[in-house]
């Protein structure tokens, strides 16, 4: 069941289940989006992120950016938009101390918002509270202040998201220059973008260095000094999470799965699945099943 | 061998009864005296608790931690019914909590316990 709910403070819930979409717009808020089942492809500019359920896309106020589906099977969309009064809001109660939030008079702008606009992984208590939201809205929950509790709650794990995934690992990067360390954050989160959309293709090493705007010497060591993994790592990881995701919602078989997330060969696959997740692909679907 | 009543201590069995029944959701299943000391059951789910009265300023004080499937909804649907929260949901390593107490100073934990590893 489709719904595009406008809350009085004009907050915004979009959920769609769609085979094909094509759409080119601008966004009004700070949006989260979120390819809960399927995936979409979203152009900004030059760049393609294609979201799948382990990724969610932030985009800010004021974007422009094509959003495509074409998929053999239903892909479900969910776009949270946050009014700028309640993210100003928000901003002011998560950044202020409780002494100054008494003195508080909601009458300035808010702070920065402008996030990194970039793939981020979809999990923990965002996921949580993502999927307590959409099974309320679902059963015909219709208290704003509820929904705005778990809308507040969703910025809460995003910012937290955006704290661990950017904030914390460009502080590992060793530039002694901040504005140095964001910009190559930056870049870095380019890298990681590419290979969270082209993840089952074969990519070359200086087509991911060309894409972030780095030399291949300086995204290996400054990937492995922000995220601890070198760029193979990180794509072996991505591939093998999303065959676990494969092998629990869908009923490809594993040798189906192996090529659709961009192994060659099957039996390297499984030797890296069991080393990653201490059971086998096939154990592993026995027992979801 | 189980346990089958938890005891919670209050300061009056009417404003007791009532918290639980009227604010959490409980039902009362019987009451009787023990020793004679009154007691009455109330039951949730599968959770059976024992008020027991008890003079104030005995100490008595009761620390139960309340399973969720959503914290936040709980939180708000109770807030909403006037229990006291003395903390907004906090994001703990086993899941999401928040804390609330009666008028007999027992502290109550909701917890939303939430497997991380889950896919």
């Amino acid at each position: 069941m489709d719904y595009a709910i406008t809350l009085k403070n004009n907050n915004k819930i979009f959920y769609e289940t769609r085979e094909h979409r094509y759409e080119m717009k601008c966004t009004e808020d700070f949006n989260l989006r979120f390819a809960l089942k399927g995936n979409e492809i979203y152009r900004l500019g030059r760049r393609e992120l294609s979201i799948h359920p382990d990724s969610f896309l932030i985009m800010n106020k004021g974007t422009q950016y094509i959003s495509k589906i074409d998929s053999n099977s239903p892909v479900e969309s969910l776009t949270l938009a946050f009014d700028q009064k309640f993210v100003n809001n928000f901003n002011a109660c998560y950044h202020r101390s409780h002494s100054k939030l008494l003195e508080y008079t909601g009458s300035d702008t808010g702070f920065d918002m402008d996030f990194n606009e970039t793939i981020y992984p979809f999990n923990g208590d965002l996921r949580f509270n993502i999927q307590h939201l959409k099974n309320n809205l679902e059963e015909g929950l219709q208290d704003e202040l509820l929904i705005n509790e778990y809308l507040h709650h969703c910025l809460i794990n995003y910012y937290r998201v955006y704290h661990s995934e950017v904030l914390n690992k460009a502080e590992k990067l060793g530039f002694t220059n901040r504005s140095t360390k964001v910009e190559i954050m930056k870049r870095l989160n380019l890298a990681k973008e590419y290979m969270y959309t082209n993840y089952n293709q074969n990519i070359a090493l200086e087509d991911l260095a060309r894409h972030s705007c780095l030399s291949v010497n300086h995204l290996l060591r400054t990937f492995k000094q922000a995220f601890n993994l070198s760029p193979h790592q990180f794509l072996i990881q991505l591939r093998l999470q999303r065959a676990r995701l494969l092998l629990k919602t869908t009923s490809h078989t594993i040798n189906e799965i192996v090529l659709m997330v961009g192994f060659e060969c099957p039996s390297s696959f499984i030797r890296l699945f069991k080393n990653k997740f201490n059971i086998t692909p096939l154990k592993f679907k026995q027992m979801v099943a | 061998m189980h346990i089958k009543y938890i005891s919670v201590f209050v300061n009056n069995m009417e404003t007791g009864v009532d918290f639980f029944k009227n604010k959490l959701g409980f039902k009362v299943v019987n009451n009787g005296t023990i020793n004679g000391t009154d007691y009455t059951v109330i039951q949730i789910n599968d959770l059976f608790l024992s008020l027991t009265v008890t003079e104030p300023g005995s100490g008595f004080k009761t620390r139960l931690i309340l399973n969720t499937s959503d914290c936040l909804k709980d939180y708000h649907n109770l807030k909403t019914a006037g229990v006291n929260f003395k903390t907004e949901p906090q994001y703990l390593t086993v899941g999401l909590a928040a804390e609330f107490s009666d008028d007999s100073d027992n502290q109550y934990i909701l917890l939303e316990e939430r497997n991380y590893d889950d896919v």
